[in-house]
């Protein structure tokens, strides 16, 4: 060995030497970094899972408030279409109790229109009798009374 | 008068017994030619029973025991008001 230029002794210790620097950095460098790798890697992991749970309640959030805001459509529109509903048979009420009220109006100036017109027509009937009893009184003589009663001996005749 | 000859309340004539009413009282010519027209309207002399009553204004009212002939004027204008407060004039 001497005489390929190597020192025994020297090469022993200088590998020694390497083996306690690998030793060293096994233990003071490359297991720290690793370590700090692997809790770089979970929380990375773990940030990742963080998010997708947030990512899936989110989701579900979002479900959640389409499904209420469509409930609340269709209560809204139920609540309308009663409200349309209940504004129509209100309105045809007040239509049908306008209309009976109408009639009943339009039957009773009716009524009082057919008494007005047969107490006016009693009253013309009594005033023309009156009046044609009054020139009939003082129309007739004898001869007149004579040929009236000579008029219902004959109809006497007839009967 | 009228009215009452109408609803029979002075229905009292008897048989043979013929009442006349009149507006203007008869003179005895008239009942006279009466008679005789009743003798020939019946087949027979009739008793016959004369008054007056104005309110018939004119014509003559014979009412016998089934039968009354009102030929009045006052019959005549009721007929009439009659039909005008009916509204058929």
């Amino acid at each position: 060995m001497g005489e390929l230029g190597f020192d025994v002794p020297v090469l022993v210790a200088q590998l020694i030497n390497v083996a306690v620097l690998a030793v060293l950095l096994y233990y003071f460098a490359y297991k720290p970094m690793i370590r700090a790798l692997d809790r770089r890697s979970n929380r990375i992991k773990e940030d990742m899972e963080q998010r997708g749970k947030i990512g899936e309640l989110r989701a579900s959030a979002e479900e959640e408030v389409k499904k209420q805001i469509e409930d609340g459509r269709e209560k809204g529109r139920g609540i309308a279409e009663q409200a349309v509903q209940s504004s129509q048979e209100i309105r045809e009420k007040a239509n049908q109790e306008a209309l009976a009220l109408l009639n009943e109006q339009r039957a009773l100036i009716q009524q009082e229109r057919e008494q007005a017109m047969n107490e006016l027509r009693n009253d013309f009937a009594d005033l023309t009798v009156m009046a044609a009893e009054k020139v009939i009184e003082r129309s007739l003589d004898m001869e007149a009374h004579r040929e009236l009663i000579d008029k219902v001996l004959k109809e006497a005749d007839h009967k | 008068m009228v009215k009452k000859l109408q609803d029979g309340s002075v229905n009292k004539s008897s048989d043979g017994l013929v009442e006349v009413f009149t507006a203007i009282p008869l003179d005895e010519a008239d009942k006279l030619k009466l008679k005789q027209r009743f003798i020939n309207i019946m087949g027979k002399e009739t008793k016959i029973e004369y008054s007056v009553d104005t309110s018939l204004i004119g014509g003559m009212i014979i009412k016998s025991r089934d039968k009354l002939i009102d030929g009045s004027i006052r019959n005549k204008l009721n007929e009439l008001k009659e039909a005008m407060g009916k509204g058929k004039i």
